[in-house]
């Protein structure tokens, strides 16, 4: 009688569990959350930060993270840090205050990232395309959009935006990177455009509109106070539009804005891309293979710096404190891409595999 | 790239669907009569026939029923069981595909762009005809199954690779033959079903069908309406809790609904059957439709719920004509046909203004001309010829009118035609009654151009009369040709692609039979046999009730089932690849797709007015780029192409019994990989596998006055979270209750 009684107790506490057991996989997908952030992984507040573009209209842009020291690679690291994917074609990451902030275009958001777990500290949204973010001060940073004739005025600290910039220009208007020279931000717009923009920082508007050639792709201030500008030169479906020109490189003087140099450049790679090193003496400028040039130079080198050969690089960034060249490959735009990285001479000195389309790189230097 | 041509152009694509596909069009013979049994139609007068040459030839008066079909050798098809289009309504192809073949569909979501992957191959390589007329776009190559509601289509079949080639070029994975078919009963019918789904879905189904001597005819209506706003947890994103100074103290996933979703589709359909004194058929069929769809945003998408929001509106006329005549040793047939196709796609953009600005506004006309003659005869119960000769003319404008011109005008765009034109012929052989041969050869003349002469051969054995244990074994080439769109989408499109060309074989054994004894030479395909098709009930669509009855009268086991493998190799794979700022389309890939196709049926009755049904589906497939290597780092070399799963499983399970009828549906799709080195690691480099599984009860009371029925469905029964493609969750459990009236006059 006691056996029996007990093995009804027992029937009667096991089978809720079993049925539990049996229905946990059919009914539920995830009852217990996931635990944010992966302990192993933490970096060390400096490197080299890798932003992929990832597909478009996919969630699965992604930010890598590179210590040049060790030469190791970190992959996916805000996933794996915050258990959600960074989203749909992140295209920048600009530090301020150390923080890493990261624009992700499609998603039409911007994550404030702890540089050491990689966790989020924030973010900042009510954008409709939002491009690259341009610190003014700490309470005052600048985002540009694509497809929105108006730059955002952002408040990191509240997170909020606080207004906007009118860009002038179609409707449709885009603007890229931005540069800083004294109070003055300058900004080119790329798409279906030849501007580049003057803003005062301290009334927030456009002051003055300077035209360089179809298309300025990418630009970069260097210490002599001359902005560098590529305009990829459009193509035949914004021929109509705009005009269709070979690309070439100028040289806008920051102070008197004007267009002081224009030189014809030879269609080598598919991008365009300017950097300058940590001092601003010297100019890089990626066109299939990368172009090492003196900022004082009067031309363009005969011979690259570093060839492009078969590749078609996506991404160039120059690390300021080294002079190192950190070139990407996209591949087939649909799997891992490769990030190769070359000395101040221009020997390769690593190579590592990263996300899908690696298109920008962020350096932080202690 | 991005850049707004970058994003321009693929945004457009991306609505286009997966972007990477085309379209041929160059169309040959019609489709092989899907496997049907050769029993001799007892005369050309059969009410049943059906008007679309694309189904079975009737062999005359040819004296044959020992014999398997001629126009079946070889043939790798599968008619979609009856239950399985007709067990709701509402449903669309995109849902009855999945759920009852063997075929991927990719859905980007409830009531949005779904196609169709057979084999392993593109969505534009499933050649899909209305009633003998290609209706894969002429500029995207593809189908959009979701825009396809099973209420409008009598017969569905599959045609498995190979088997394709005598339907329609092109299909390098295979073939969807939808027909349309004269209603079965005498004088007026009508029936009229409303349905109530969950997330405010409203469907309106209205069928008239008259059927008297000579002439009968269908109308069909279709009208449903969604809010399609279902909630899930986003499990991708985070809402972030802050304290006092801005930090963050903690975080949940917020629940969300399924944003810009709502849809709104109108169908109108409308069928005439003649027959002439003679035997002679003539048919017409129109479908015109016209849908309003939201395009909803993916999960990761962090923008204000404001005016910003993407549409999709497709006003789309078909229409076939057709001849047929039937005498003795031979058949004639003419068709001719017009499709008018008017797309629009809109993006815009809330930026604070006053109105919207619009970001993309792409529009385009598609008009298509159709023409097909073809001849068969019957030299003798051994021979069979077969000829044809098909044209398409297409003509398409597309234009984005947001692209802003100095002029001040807006605009841009391009406007092409293209001629397609096909010839085949055929020759089938049964040396015995036992074996068969069939050789099919077509030539392929697109825009100019000349394809090779492109062969297909096909042979069978039938092994054991018991059980119609059959052996079957086929080999063909294949071309598709490039889309419109491939050619000269603006920008990016290249004039100068070559078409894909593809070589397949495949090989396996079928069998079937039902558990009487009789065996023998009858071969029943699921549903495909005449006697099995019910007359009454709602005529050309079987009726619930037919099926039912047929459920509850079959008093015999019935089985049967095929194991095929197959292997084909595609070379000029067209994909789309970024070149300078914007996506153009490249001959890149050489593919190797290849697996095992396996399908059962089983029906039972056990007695007393019960019975069991069960079919299930099995596919292994495995796509494989076999392309050079792009550069020493490229790793998608032998890797699975993206979102083509090496597993899927589809099964129906049904008991009947008085009018009940219980239906349990399950489909299980492998992992999906995203990325071209099939790399999982990286996030999100794959889509979880899924299984789900539907269930639906019905009941079904004969009235004096009418035939009435309620129906009450459960969707994602165990309301599972999933995707079919990457930050487009799916609706989780969801409901929809049916009531038919059918009265009787």
């Amino acid at each position: 009688m006691k056996n029996i009684l007990f093995v009804r107790r027992a029937l009667r506490a096991l089978l809720p569990g079993a049925v539990a057991l049996l229905a946990a996989p059919m009914i539920s997908t995830s009852c217990t959350e996931p635990e944010t952030g992966s302990k192993s992984l933490r970096g060390d507040g400096s490197g080299v930060f890798v932003v992929n573009e990832g597909t478009f209209m996919s969630p699965s842009a992604s930010l890598d993270w590179y210590d040049p020291d060790a030469r190791k690679i970190e992959n996916d690291i805000f996933s794996r840090a915050n258990d959600i994917p960074l989203g749909d074609t992140a295209q920048s990451m600009t530090v301020h205050g150390g923080v890493g902030y990261v624009v992700v275009n499609n998603s039409g958001v911007i994550f404030a990232v702890d540089l050491k777990t990689f966790e989020v500290k924030g973010s900042i949204e009510g954008f409709t395309s939002p491009r690259h973010i341009h610190f003014v001060s700490d309470t005052k940073a600048y985002v540009t959009q694509m497809n929105d004739p108006r730059i955002a005025i952002v408040d990191p600290t509240s997170r909020q935006i606080t207004g906007y910039i009118a860009t002038g220009g179609t409707e449709m208007s885009s603007v890229e990177q931005m540069v800083e020279w004294g109070r003055f931000v300058f900004a080119n717009c790329w798409s279906y455009d030849n501007r580049l923009l003057v803003i005062d920082t301290e009334t927030d508007e456009v002051t003055e509109e300077i035209e360089v050639g179809v298309q300025p792709a990418s630009m970069a201030l260097d210490k002599n106070g001359k902005i560098w500008v590529v305009t990829d030169g459009g193509n035949d479906y914004v021929a109509e539009a705009i005009g269709h020109e070979p690309p070439a490189l100028h040289r806008v003087d920051a102070a008197t804005r004007i267009v002081e140099k224009s030189v014809q450049l030879d269609e080598n790679g598919f991008y365009f891309k300017l950097d300058v090193d940590g001092t601003g003496g010297t100019v890089y400028l990626l066109n299939g293979g990368v172009w090492k040039f003196d900022a004082t130079a009067g031309e363009l080198p005969a011979e690259p710096f570093i060839e492009g050969g078969a590749v078609s690089f996506y991404g160039m960034g120059v690390d300021p404190a080294t002079g190192e060249v950190y070139l990407s490959d996209a591949i087939d735009y649909q799997q891992a891409g490769v990030v190769y990285r070359y000395g101040a001479a221009g020997a390769l000195v690593d190579e590592f595999e990263v996300g899908i389309a690696p298109k920008a790189f962020c350096f932080v230097n202690e | 790239m991005s850049g707004r041509l970058g994003i321009l152009s693929l945004s457009a694509l991306l609505l286009l669907t997966c972007a990477v596909r085309g379209h041929s069009s160059a169309e040959s013979t019609e489709a092989p009569p899907s496997a049907r049994t050769t029993e001799v139609s007892p005369s050309a007068e059969s009410s049943e026939a059906p008007p679309s040459a694309d189904l079975p030839i009737e062999i005359g008066a040819v004296s044959v029923s020992a014999l398997r079909s001629l126009a079946s050798i070889g043939v790798r098809s599968s008619r979609l069981d009856s239950v399985a289009t007709r067990d709701n309504i509402t449903n669309s192809l995109a849902d009855v595909l999945s759920r009852g073949s063997s075929m991927f569909i990719k859905s980007y979501g409830r009531g949005t762009l779904s196609t169709a992957s057979f084999r392993g191959t593109a969505p534009s390589h499933t050649r899909v005809t209305w009633n003998g007329m290609d209706i894969n776009s002429p500029m995207l190559g593809m189908v959009d199954f979701s825009l396809v509601p099973s209420f409008l289509v009598d017969d569905v079949s599959l045609l498995h690779g190979t088997a394709s080639s005598s339907a329609a070029g092109g299909g390098v994975g295979g073939a969807v033959v939808l027909g349309n078919r004269a209603p079965t009963g005498r004088g007026f019918e009508m029936s009229y079903t409303q349905g109530v789904g969950s997330f405010h879905t409203f469907d309106q189904f209205m069928r008239l069908a008259y059927g008297g001597g000579r002439f009968r005819e269908t109308t069909r209506v279709l009208y449903a309406t969604s809010r399609n706003d279902y909630r899930y947890t986003n499990r991708n994103k985070k809402i972030w809790h802050y304290g006092e100074n801005g930090e963050i103290t903690g975080w949940h996933h917020p629940t969300e609904r399924n944003r810009n979703g709502a849809f709104g589709d109108l169908h109108i359909q409308q069928d005439f059957f003649y027959t002439g004194p003679r035997g002679d058929r003539l048919s017409l069929v129109a479908w015109w439709m016209s849908s309003r769809r939201g395009v909803p945003v993916l999960n990761t998408d962090y923008r204000p719920d404001n005016r910003s929001r993407a549409d999709q509106n497709e006003q789309t006329l078909r229409t076939v004509a057709g001849w047929e005549r039937e005498r003795k040793g031979y058949r004639l047939h003419l068709r001719g046909g017009y499709t008018r196709s008017s797309l629009t796609y809109r993006d815009q953009i809330d930026t604070g203004a006053e109105e919207p600005i619009e970001k993309t506004d792409s529009r385009s006309l598609t008009n298509t001309l159709f023409g097909r003659a073809g001849a068969d005869y019957y030299i003798d119960d051994r021979w069979h010829l077969a000829a044809e000769a098909t044209i398409y003319g297409h003509f398409v404008e597309s234009v984005d009118g947001a692209v802003l011109l100095p002029s001040g005008e807006t605009g841009f765009g391009w406007d092409k035609s293209r001629a397609e034109a096909s010839v085949s012929a055929s020759v089938r052989w049964r040396p015995t009654t036992r074996l068969g041969f069939a050789a099919n050869v077509r030539e392929d003349l697109y825009g100019g151009r000349f394809s090779p002469p492109i062969p297909a051969l096909l042979a069978e054995y039938t092994v054991a009369r018991r059980g119609n244990v059959v052996v079957k074994a086929s080999a063909a080439r294949n071309f598709r040709y490039p889309t419109l769109n491939d050619m000269y989408f603006q920008p990016g499109g290249n004039p100068s692609l070559r078409p894909e060309s593809g070589f397949t074989v495949d090989g396996g054994v079928s069998f079937g039979g039902d558990g009487g004894g009789g065996g023998g030479g009858k071969r029943r395909e699921r549903g495909g046999d005449g006697k099995r098709r019910e007359r009454g009930g709602d005529g050309g669509r079987e009726s619930s009730a037919a099926s039912d009855q047929k459920m509850a009268a079959g008093r015999r086991m019935e089985y049967g089932g095929e194991v095929t493998g197959y292997s084909s190799r595609i070379a000029d794979w067209i994909m789309w690849r970024p070149v300078r700022g914007y996506w153009s389309p490249q001959n890149v890939a050489l593919v190797h797709s290849y697996g095992v196709e396996a399908r059962g049926n089983l029906s039972v009755p056990l007695g007393r007015g019960w019975l069991l049904r069960f079919d299930a589906n099995y596919t292994l497939s495995k796509a494989i780029n076999r392309g050079e290597p792009t550069g020493d780092r490229d790793r998608s070399v032998g890797k699975q192409l993206l979102y083509i799963p090496k597993h899927s499983v589809s099964g129906t399970a049904a008991v009947g019994w008085r009018g009940w009828s219980l239906t349990w549906k399950s489909v299980y799709y492998s992992r999906r990989y995203t990325t071209s080195d099939n790399d999982a690691a990286s996030s999100p480099g794959s889509v979880a596998p899924y299984f789900m599984n539907d269930a639906a009860i019905e009941k079904r009371v004969a009235l004096r006055w009418a035939g009435l029925s309620v129906k009450f469905a459960v969707n994602n029964l165990f309301d599972r979270e999933y995707e079919t493609v990457l930050a487009r969750p799916m609706p989780g459990r969801n409901f929809g209750l049916y009531v038919e009236i059918a009265p009787k006059f």
